[in-house]
């Protein structure tokens, strides 16, 4: 059999008992995310959409769950369009029930001075890093300071913070969502295009202070907000 | 005069059906109202945490299910009316926020559960007939009420202790308690855009995700029993419903 008649068997048997239907697509708003795990000591750069849901952190050596990624391939969104229309980056200390056992079991932890720890990392992590952005090998965005310059858009209202020591504070990223980073004009990234993002930390790795005297443990995510085309089935 | 029905012939059980709504029945499904309509649902979220909790699958009037959790009148689905999603948030409640109480430690404050705990964490899913239309990383963040939140200010502080010397020295201090919220405003809210139609009868779910679970930190605030703390998930949007 010819190509050609290949070609349109396959187009035959796919309107006939195809799962899509490719002539109709259908968009929606998405995210595309992706949270790995900082390593206390500082990293030259931290690589997004590599490990895939299910895959291995390779900071923490844990599986990937659904609250750290929904990419099912390795730098690429698979076999749909994106309108890439935002990125957020997200600093996400892991929420105390789950941090190491000193932490966990720290009884007034978010109360205390470690706070101020607390803070002081994020604030020196928010003054460094640059993101950059490539599709396949060509680079598209370089942002520094990505964790001011594309920060979440969401947090929560910490109207009062209340403290039982001498010192107390709670620091998070700007979570106004008019400060976000928006992409215009938007950037339409292709079905199984090359997508390579990072965070590189070039003129000097950032380490965290120890909370409690343990390691604190703390995503950093990248989301890419926008528009997914898919075909209807 | 005396009423004579135009005499007529019924093929298809469908023409019946057609002919009789539209001399007996109750409702014109040829002509559709339009109207804001927020579909929501609270449950309780367990002291332990959960590594999955559904919403929208309960219904006002079933054992222990009341308007005050959920306004659905069939489970994962919308009945007889169509729903258009233009907005979604996501909620917690609590019978008693126990502000009054005096804070210790992390287990004396829902405080704690907003700024590091189950909030910070999670995605929220939403399926319609088996098919992933959304997929919201910390839902709680992105996907805030953004309504009119209290707003609580506090002034002074709650204790001060001195240590004898000269002078004496400051050792600690005590405020009054914290306070946190999820993010009001409606410039905060997640847009869903473009809109989602949910058809009538259409099944679908919705789903709160954890990869691991995330157990309430504030357990003296929280109690399973008496003061449960619920999460909701509110669809705002149009509904579209047939003139009766």
């Amino acid at each position: 059999m010819t190509p050609e008649k290949n070609q349109s068997l396959l187009n035959i048997l796919a309107a006939r008992v195809g799962t899509a239907d490719w002539s109709r697509w259908q968009i929606n708003r998405w995210q595309w995310y992706d949270y790995v795990r900082y390593p206390i000591a500082g990293t030259s750069a931290l690589q997004y959409f590599v490990n895939p849901l299910g895959g291995t952190d390779p900071t923490s050596n844990t599986q990937k769950t659904i609250s750290q990624t929904n990419i099912d391939k390795t730098r690429s969104f698979g076999q749909t369009y994106f309108l890439l229309e935002a990125i957020r980056t997200h600093i996400n200390p892991r929420p105390k029930p789950l941090q190491t056992t000193a932490i966990a079991e720290d009884a007034d932890l978010l109360l205390s001075d470690q706070m101020q720890t607390w803070s002081d990392n994020l604030l020196n992590l928010m003054q460094s890093g640059v993101l950059s952005v490539e599709f396949g090998s060509k680079d598209y965005f370089q942002v520094p300071k990505p964790f001011q310059m594309c920060p979440p858009g969401f947090g929560v209202d910490a109207h009062e913070h209340g403290s039982v020591q001498t010192w107390g504070s709670f620091t998070q990223q700007n979570p106004e969502a008019e400060n976000i980073y928006r992409v215009s004009p938007v950037q339409l990234i292709e079905p199984e295009q090359n997508v390579d993002v990072k965070i590189t930390f070039p003129a000097a790795v950032v380490p965290l202070a120890q909370l409690t005297s343990a390691n604190w443990l703390v995503d950093i995510g990248v989301i890419f907000d926008g528009y997914i085309a898919r075909p209807l089935q | 005069m005396k009423y004579s029905p135009q005499k007529r012939t019924f093929t298809r059980s469908e023409e019946a059906l057609s002919a009789l709504q539209e001399r007996y029945g109750t409702t014109d499904y040829s002509e559709w109202q339009s109207l804001r309509r927020e579909w929501y649902s609270y449950v309780n979220y367990p002291t332990a945490g959960a590594s999955e909790t559904l919403f929208f699958s309960d219904v006002a009037g079933q054992a222990g299910v009341t308007t005050q959790s959920t306004n659905m009148p069939k489970a994962n689905s919308f009945g007889q009316t169509h729903f258009l999603l233009k907005q979604i948030k996501m909620d917690i409640r609590i019978a008693d926020w126990m502000y009054n109480l005096p804070v210790a430690n992390d287990l004396d404050t829902l405080y704690s559960d907003i700024i590091n705990g189950f909030v910070q964490d999670g995605v929220l899913e939403i399926l319609i007939s088996g098919r992933v239309y959304a997929q919201i990383p910390r839902p709680f963040l992105l996907a805030p009420p953004a309504d009119g939140r209290p707003c609580v200010r506090s002034a002074g502080l709650e204790g001060l202790t001195l240590a004898t010397g000269t002078p004496d020295t400051f050792t600690s201090a005590v405020t009054h308690p914290p306070y946190a919220s999820l993010s009001g405003g409606k410039r905060n809210s997640y847009i869903m855009d473009p809109n989602i139609l949910i058809e009538a009868e259409q099944a679908f779910t919705c789903r709160l995700r954890y990869g691991t679970a995330v157990p309430i930190i504030a357990t003296d605030v929280e109690d399973a029993t008496t003061n449960p703390l619920s999460v909701g998930c509110i669809f705002s949007g149009i509904g579209f419903r047939p003139i009766t």
